[in-house]
């Protein structure tokens, strides 16, 4: 088709490949259709330094070759690669937190810090973050024990390697009072759109909340979730045991991804049948034709087709096309991907060109 | 109680039933009695406001006991500073952040008080490290059996409830004759030098 864009090929850098969607994308596992993915993160400090937010330059950057040797003789699979952020630019930063395997602040930071993840990007150990040390697992679906226990494997071998800070009665010692204890935040990425379509977010929010667990949109800034992607997660990491903090959230993780499946039952029967595949397939068109397409416009559309895909009724996508457009879509992506700075308005075309050229692809397969 | 207040006229108000007895006395002598409603009670100025739930803030409550910490256990002035790295505790609420693990015992008084708010906690039960069993430490499981035991005798389960007497009393005496008898930290081979 003449006008069509190619899908670029991303240049190599040190930073992960764009075309490969990482774990968390990776579009497999129980549960896959609703919980795109479950995270556990451990927060641990060394004994003998200060937090990181209290460091000067020249202590951040010893602890930060310290962790970095530490990290390296780590005998783990799969092994990890360890990237010193003050030597990948600004938007080398910004693909990485796309990539969840680094958080905003830090790469916004301006101590010397670093990120060790492995090529399939299911680990990602951030170092001197708020904390020492963030270890990451990921495992696309929901998948709470598995992934706890690659954690805890990984926990282990480090707790072996590096002493850690921890007191008998308060546990793993960590800068902010929110994380101490455990230090364990275990999270799952949902996408309910049926929930928030059937105007049943709130109260299936509310359900979560009353056990201690947070729910948060995935994007977007406040309450509102863009793309209806939202994050549970445990808040206490103090007086509840880790299998108890797993427990809370996946007991509630699967009350959601049941409820979840019930209206989206609901909404293909019956008289709000029509209404709903009107709602997919106006979102298709979009998606397929759009020469401009905003983040937000471009996150409302996937939403509704990730929803007909899972419900089969579009047939031709599969779940990786949409992930890949999630990912690509993203601002740093777009840019990296088109190997230069766009300004917004210019970043919407490319978007929108992103968008046809994957859909486009796998409508020719 | 009589069917009506005979301040506000009626039998049950928003405040509730008229409760409140009202003796009118004439000479030494109780010449006369009639019931009003709470309200009206406290209206007429006979009683005094009852302190209500919304009385006792929270901060209210900070304040009391800091104050109490302040004298009974030497809890941190704002402007004391950890040896460790220098925070003070007014640069701690300011931040929200702690400078070292140190800050946790420095700060302890005003930090249990932050922690019960934020965890309803102020013990950990989680995973130790280097230790092999990974069984929660001794007073927290003793605390943890007391629970059990408390509820086994509320229901009825007397047989449970001596099992755990038991147990109780081991893990105590063990605690007692060796108290340190457990990891104070988690231990590596090998680490920066302390700065």
């Amino acid at each position: 088709m003449s006008g069509e864009p190619e899908l670029p090929r991303i240049p190599d850098t040190q930073g992960p490949h764009a075309e490969s969607l990482g774990e968390w994308l990776r579009g497999e596992g129980p549960d896959v259709d609703i919980a795109l993915c479950t995270r556990i993160r451990f927060a641990r400090n060394v004994q003998g330094y200060r937090f990181s937010t209290s460091l000067d330059a020249r202590e951040a950057a010893d602890l930060d070759a310290f962790l970095r040797r530490a990290i390296a003789s780590l005998r783990i699979e799969p092994p990890l690669t360890t990237h010193e952020l003050t030597h990948l630019d600004a938007l080398e930063r910004e693909v990485l937190v796309e990539r969840h395997l680094i958080s905003r602040e830090h790469a916004h930071s301006e101590r010397p810090r670093s990120v060790a993840y492995d090529a399939g990007e299911s680990v990602a150990m951030m170092i001197n973050e708020e904390d020492h040390l963030r270890s990451q697992v990921f495992r696309s679906g929901l998948c709470v024990g598995e992934t706890y226990r690659a954690a805890e494997a990984l926990d282990d071998a480090l707790l072996g390697a590096v002493p850690i800070a921890f007191s008998e009665q308060f546990g793993f010692l960590t800068a902010c009072p929110t994380n101490v204890g455990t230090g364990l935040r275990a999270s799952v990425m949902l996408h309910l759109p049926a929930l928030v379509w059937g105007d049943e977010i709130e109260r299936a929010a509310h359900s979560a909340q009353k056990i201690h667990l947070a729910v948060r949109g995935m994007y977007g800034e406040g309450s509102r979730a863009l793309g209806d992607f939202y994050q549970v997660s445990n808040q206490i990491t103090l007086g509840r045991t880790e299998a108890e903090v797993l427990e809370d959230v996946e007991t509630a993780v699967r009350q959601l991804v049941d409820w979840e499946r019930r209206v989206r039952i609901a909404l293909l029967s019956g008289r709000k049948a029509d209404q709903t595949k009107d709602r997919v397939f106006r979102a298709l068109g979009t998606l397929q034709n759009a020469h401009i397409l905003t983040s937000e416009e471009c996150l409302t559309n996937l939403s509704a087709v990730r929803l007909g895909v899972h419900q089969e009724l579009i047939q031709h996508l599969t779940v990786r096309d949409l992930n890949q457009i999630l990912l690509l879509t993203q601002p740093a992506h777009l840019q990296q991907l088109c190997a230069e700075r766009l300004a917004p308005a210019d970043r919407d075309a490319r978007r929108a060109g992103v968008v046809r050229a994957v859909l486009t692809r796998a409508a020719s397969r | 109680m009589q069917d009506k207040c005979t301040h506000c006229g009626k039998s049950q108000c928003k405040n509730g039933p008229p409760t409140v007895l009202v003796l009118d006395v004439s000479g030494g002598k109780v010449v006369g009695q009639h019931y009003v409603c709470r309200a009206a009670a406290e209206a007429l100025g006979f009683v005094q406001p009852k302190p209500t739930a919304m009385t006792l803030t929270a901060e209210m409550i900070e304040q009391l006991t800091s104050g109490l910490q302040a004298k009974s256990r030497r809890g941190p002035r704002t402007d004391t500073a950890c040896p460790g790295c220098g925070m003070t505790l007014a640069a701690f609420r300011e931040r929200g952040r702690l400078g070292c693990p140190r800050c946790y015992e420095v700060f302890k008084p005003h930090l249990l008080r932050v922690l019960e708010r934020v965890h309803d906690a102020v013990a950990h039960r989680g995973r130790f490290p280097g230790r092999a069993d990974r069984r929660l430490p001794d007073p927290v499981r003793v605390a943890d059996l007391h629970e059990a035991m408390r509820s086994a005798i509320r229901e009825e389960r007397y047989e449970e409830a001596a099992k755990l007497r038991d147990e109780i009393r081991q893990l105590e005496e063990r605690h007692a004759a060796d108290p340190g008898g457990r990891s104070q930290a988690a231990s590596g081979s090998g680490g920066p030098a302390a700065t």
